[in-house]
């Protein structure tokens, strides 16, 4: 059984080495990984520096504030930036249409700006080529070209008869030419571009770095194994199935377009328009409004404010602000901002779940194809990815109410100790400022990434287990 | 009507037809025998223009081939053989496409006339061709000669799959296609028994040479295959001494 | 003749569906591309309906406060939201849209509506904000890019092109038809030519019905569209030409037809994702724009820098616009309006070089990816579907342009009225200036797309000359060996 599976793999492996199908092709992939793996080397150099320069140079300007009011230290606020991930240099993924930056700052919660892509020519609208691109999506075609007529040539030559006129069942013969594309496929271009891309991304960030994003690269590789081992089954499949060799190349090729190209732009579109996102106008003047009228719309702000100034003066038993011993202005601003809190995290919430939503619709659809799984599940272990860019946005956000809780508590406890400099009169030293620890941000780990993509996976996983088993029934059905 | 003069053809090294003369007057059957790749095909394949010749010239009609590939289409008709067609359209569509395409406009009824005239049964005419048998698709292919009135008609092994019955009725076919209409048909095959039966002359041939010629009403049918033997026979001692 | 193959070419093709299925499926495809591009425009246009009543709204009431105010009715609120003071008005509540309405024919292709800002919120403060500006958009539904007509023209189109074209020659060997058209006498080159011509006419006029009859449906002004529907019209032609010749030239090779589509398939990847990506690429590692993230620590320090100046920057900015100075009291050096606005001057001169850097090499980049998109008809008619649609990478400069100028206008506006220490009348409110887009001269069919329909149309010329040379001598031995 095994043996006879070797013994055609072993002839399968010889002649795809000596196809000229297979040295073209791999030829032009090497072309495009290296243009891909270039290009990805560069963003990653290029970003992450000026990301982490400029991270440290806002918190330097934060701490130079000199003396300053805290609130107007709040108003000044510092920038959050992203952090770029290190597998970017094998997917950038959406990272190009995600923000960078976000304002910290007093009173706002800011949306997570400045994509990239409003800076570059509109030609990176056809797509971008990626490591991760070339091979969950060209990779699949080499494949293609590799397997259509593995079965079909034998049966026009008459070889099929011969074979199966032998011990060899059609479930080994198909299972040996199988395991000899996977062989040369994997040993020809899969993996010396793997060990590649990991050299690269040892060289961009050292040994110590490198190590820690072994876990992450080490499933994507996985993945990539994965895709490969679907498509060169459905490739073996389908020329099993299909008499003719060029109608099975012509369904692979359809197959292939479908989840490349089709499917995207299908359910992207679908998913728009079955749960719409606001416009930025829109989502603005809600909050305004809401921040003016309370989340319920009946409590003014007029209103909450002489609600708090009665309670404090009755919690402190005296009879005028002016009597406080803490600064009131202090207490007012922090209360402002936890009730600004319900408006954010109602109104981001809301938006985000639409975000959400929108990806249920995209990946429902990623079923259709294979393609579209491997891709989500790459930029995802890549951190290049929406639940990533969410999952950052929510971190910088709990920063930002640390920093403004601990200016207003600094303003209520220190600013009504000099009476002739209450409140806003107040300044605060760079010790304060000291307090505030420089932000950082830390990529959650594969945990996090798997959680997230469990219906990518099972997508991915049913379309590999389904394809094998497809490719058994195929093989006991195989008739010369 | 069809004539080679000193015509040869090599692929790249490979000599597959040496110094062939030959004339096919008009109303003659002449038939070719020979082992695979003796150089049937590529005799016919000259004829017709679908290959240019190394040396030499072939004239159809008098028109030389190499010259004027075009001018000489008007004067044949080819049937190979396994005769194939739109599997999707009628056998009577089928004709009126490719007899179209030789630039008579027929009429149904006069279509129809010349499939009857093929041989083809009335009912078959109105299905699509993807149900035919392999002699029905031949009838058709007779059809098309007709309507176009060719001149020259080349046959590539028109009879092997054929059952005895539908052999013979294409060979009765041809015969009066040949004897009515005055066509000169060049017919390869294998089938010496069919060769003597339909044929006024036989050429047998061997790696590229016509070795021999013989009229048909001149020899027995025992006489042929032992001429048939002797030559592949002798070539091959010939090259075998080499 | 050419009647004759048609109408049996038509037999054929009806007769295996694969007529019915492409032009179903266009038509389809057409059908959802024009809703989808429906619904993003209406979501613009209220978008911009509602921005345009707000700002309305705001402006006349504070026209109105103002009016009253004037009449004797004394101002009692926060003395920094008083109306009738210039700063608070300029520097928010008296904001102005700036905003580009979308193009009859928006619908029909994207472009980089759903990317670039198409309205901004201008003060007379904080410039810098008009580069931070974007739309709410799920970044999977950018990255995937949209299911628009333009989509279905550039990528679907060639590919329902060479499913109906792949194996026009190959077939007829194939099925072993080839003898018997070899053998009668019609030209074969002229017969497969009627049948590509045949093929591309029903294509492109299936193609141009569903458009037009689409575009009615979706209530466009077809009148008023006539330039740009014909430019379109034209456009699609060329390009289904084009692919449909390429398919000429590569089927007259001979060989069968699964090489036939892998070799159609590969060059449609190519030119719709190859070859752009490597421009892209290119692009931006030729010239990079500077980063955003530059751009906001660089707005920084020099905010930061100009606060502490601010009474230099004023003695001056007040040199060298004396026109500014108030007739007869001195500039108040202590007012807060006066030294935010000139701290905000002087950080908008700080930041005009690295901003002119951020449009001079997106232009660069954008020169470079026109120039080399002859590489690829792909870019090419993106590109002119983009400008057909009015959504194309130059509208949305020229529209930012205009902005940039226009912020410039609002905030001398401003300047003055606060510099001379003038009040705001209620009448001021109809001067405050307002944006306007202006459509530029430059002509829809400009010479660099004749230039590249010229190159569509010799491309196409080139590939149907081959195609015919090579048929012409295409031979049946050949096939038989």
């Amino acid at each position: 059984m095994i043996t006879h599976v070797f013994f055609i793999a072993k002839k399968e492996i010889a002649d795809l080495l000596r196809d000229k199908r297979l040295r073209w092709s791999a030829l032009t992939l090497y072309v495009l990984f290296a243009v891909a793996l270039f290009s990805g080397w560069q963003y990653f150099t290029q970003t992450k520096p000026r990301h982490a320069d400029a991270q440290a140079a806002s918190y330097q300007q934060w701490l130079a504030q000199g003396s300053k009011n805290p609130h107007s230290a709040a108003h000044y606020g510092f920038y959050a930036y992203k952090p770029v991930p290190l597998l970017a240099v094998v997917d950038k993924g959406m990272d190009d249409y995600l923000g960078n930056a976000v304002w910290m700052e007093a009173h706002k919660q800011n949306n997570v700006s400045n994509r990239t892509a409003q800076d570059v020519a509109d030609v990176s609208r056809f797509g971008n080529i990626t490591v991760g691109f070339v091979l969950q999506f060209l990779l699949p075609i080499v494949i293609i070209l590799l397997t259509f007529n593995a079965v079909s040539k034998e049966r026009e030559s008459g070889t099929l008869r011969i074979l199966l006129s032998t011990q060899t069942s059609g479930v080994q013969i198909l299972v040996g030419k199988g395991a000899a594309a996977f062989a040369a496929v994997f040993g020809v271009i899969v993996l010396p571009m793997l060990l590649v891309s990991a050299g690269v991304m040892m060289l961009a960030v050292g040994g110590q770095d490198f190590v820690a994003s072994l876990p992450a690269f080490g499933v994507w590789v996985l993945f990539v194994l994965v895709s490969v081992v679907l498509w060169i089954a459905l490739g073996l499949v389908v020329s099993a199935s299909v008499r003719e060799s060029g109608a099975a190349l012509v369904v692979l090729l359809g197959v292939w377009t479908l989840g490349a190209f089709f499917v995207p732009r299908l359910s992207g579109s679908l998913a728009r328009t079955l749960h719409p996102t606001p416009s930025a106008f829109a989502f603005n003047e809600q909050i305004i409004f809401e921040k003016a009228n309370g989340v319920d719309g009946h409590n003014s702000a007029d209103e909450r404010s002489k609600a708090l100034e009665a309670r404090v003066l009755k919690q402190y038993g005296v009879d005028s602000l002016s009597q406080l011993p803490v600064s009131f202005a202090g207490i007012a601003l922090q209360e402002g901002e936890e009730s600004d809190y319900l408006v954010f995290d109602k109104n981001y919430g809301n938006l985000f779940q639409i975000f959400q939503r929108q990806e249920s619709v995209m990946e429902a659809l990623n079923l259709l194809s294979p393609v579209l799984a491997a891709q989500s599940i790459s930029r995802a272990l890549a951190g290049t990815d929406t639940d990533k860019h969410l999952h950052f946005t929510n971190n910088a956000e709990q920063f930002r109410r640390v920093i403004m809780k601990t200016m207003n508590d600094d303003m209520r406890d220190n600013g009504a100790k000099d009476k002739t400099k209450r409140d806003f009169g107040y300044m605060a030293s760079d010790e304060l400022w000291h307090k505030i620890p420089p932000y950082t941000y830390s990529q959650p780990g594969v945990g996090f990434v798997l959680g997230n993509q469990v219906l990518n996976i099972a997508s991915l996983l049913a379309w590999t287990v389904g394809t094998l088993g497809l490719l058994v029934w195929r093989g006991r059905l195989l008739k010369p | 009507m069809l004539e080679a003069i000193n015509l040869s053809k090599t692929y790249n090294t490979a000599i597959a037809l040496h110094s062939l003369n030959l004339y096919i007057p008009a109303g003659e059957i002449f038939c070719l025998l020979g082992a695979n790749g003796a150089g049937k095909t590529t005799t016919i394949n000259l004829f017709m223009g679908f290959t240019e010749p190394t040396i030499g010239e072939v004239l159809v009609g008098g028109i030389n081939v190499a010259q004027k590939p075009h001018e000489i289409k008007k004067l044949i008709a080819y049937i190979p053989e396994n005769v194939m067609l739109y599997p999707t359209l009628t056998g009577l569509e089928n004709l009126a496409y490719l007899s179209g395409l030789s630039g008579t406009a027929y009429s149904d009824a006069e279509l129809v006339v010349f499939l009857q005239r093929a041989g083809l049964q009335k009912e078959a005419m109105k299905r699509r061709v993807g149900e035919y048998s392999k002699g029905m698709r031949q009838k058709v292919g007779i059809a098309i000669a007709l309507a176009k009135h060719a001149k020259a008609l080349f046959l590539d092994e028109p009879t092997s799959g054929l059952d005895p019955l539908a052999s013979n009725e294409f060979s009765r076919l041809i015969r009066g296609l040949a004897d009515t209409e005055g066509v000169a048909v060049l017919m390869a095959t294998h089938d010496l028994f069919r060769a003597k039966e339909v044929g006024d002359r036989i050429g047998i041939m061997n790696a590229g040479h016509l070795a021999s010629v013989v009229k048909a009403g001149d020899v027995s049918p025992s006489r042929l295959e032992e001429l048939y033997m002797e030559t592949i026979l002798q070539k091959h001692a010939q090259r075998e001494a080499a | 003749m050419f009647k004759h193959i048609m109408y049996y070419d038509w037999l054929l093709l009806w007769a295996n569906r694969t007529l019915a299925v492409s032009v179903s499926l266009l038509t389809l495809f057409t059908a959802f591309a024009l809703w989808n591009g429906a619904q993003h425009v209406s979501f613009q246009r209220q978008t911009l309906a509602v921005i345009q009543d707000s700002s309305q709204k705001t402006s006349s009431a504070l026209q109105a406060a103002v009016h009253e105010i004037e009449a004797g009715k004394p101002y009692t609120g926060n003395a920094f939201q008083n109306p009738q003071s210039p700063y608070p008005i300029g520097a928010n509540k008296g904001a102005r849209f700036a905003t580009l309405a979308p193009e009859p024919l928006a619908l029909i292709a994207f472009g980089q509506s759903d990317l670039l800002p198409y309205y901004y919120r201008i003060t007379m403060t904080k410039k810098q904000s008009l580069y931070h500006a974007e739309e709410i958009e799920n970044a999977a539904i950018l990255y995937n890019g949209n299911f628009d007509v333009a989509f279905v023209i550039v990528y679907l189109v060639p590919l329902l092109i060479i499913a109906l074209s792949y194996n026009i020659v190959a077939s007829e060997r194939e099925q072993g038809t080839l003898a018997m058209l070899l053998s009668s006498n019609a030209r074969f080159d002229s017969l497969v030519l009627t049948k590509y011509l045949f093929r591309f006419a029903l294509v492109d006029a299936a193609f141009s019905v569903v458009l037009i009859v689409g575009l009615l449906l979706a209530r466009v002004n077809l009148v008023e569209a006539a330039p740009q529907l014909g430019l379109l019209l034209l456009t699609t032609l060329l390009y289904a030409a084009f692919w449909f010749a390429l398919s000429f030239a590569v089927n007259s090779f001979g060989r069968n037809s699964g090489f036939n589509a892998a070799i159609l398939v590969g060059a449609w990847l190519l030119l719709v994702l190859i070859i752009p990506a490597t421009l892209s690429v290119l692009a931006t590692t030729l010239h990079p724009t500077p980063s955003r993230v530059e751009l906001i620590t660089t707005t920084r320090e020099a905010s930061d820098a100009a606060k502490k100046r601010s009474s230099q920057i004023l003695s001056k900015f007040l040199e060298d616009h004396p026109e500014l100075a108030p007739k007869d009291k001195q500039v108040d050096a202590k007012d807060f309006a006066v030294i935010a606005l000139t701290a905000q001057m002087d950080v908008d001169k700080t930041l005009k070089p690295l901003q002119d850097r951020f449009e001079s090499q997106l232009q660069a980049q954008q020169s470079l990816v026109r120039f080399y998109r002859v590489l690829s008809p792909a870019v090419f008619v993106q590109h002119t579907l983009n400008d057909i649609a009015g959504t194309g990478h130059e509208r949305y400069a020229t529209f930012n342009a205009q902005v940039v100028r226009f912020y410039a206008d609002f905030q001398q506006f401003f300047v003055k009225k606060i510099f001379r220490q003038e009040q705001m009348t209620s009448a001021d409110f109809e001067q405050v200036p307002a944006f306007r887009y202006q459509k530029p001269d430059a002509p829809l069919l400009g010479w660099s797309n004749i230039l590249n329909l010229s190159l569509l149309l010799a491309l196409t010329v080139v590939c149907a000359g081959v195609g015919l040379r090579r048929t012409a001598r295409l031979q049946l031995v050949y096939a038989v060996a």
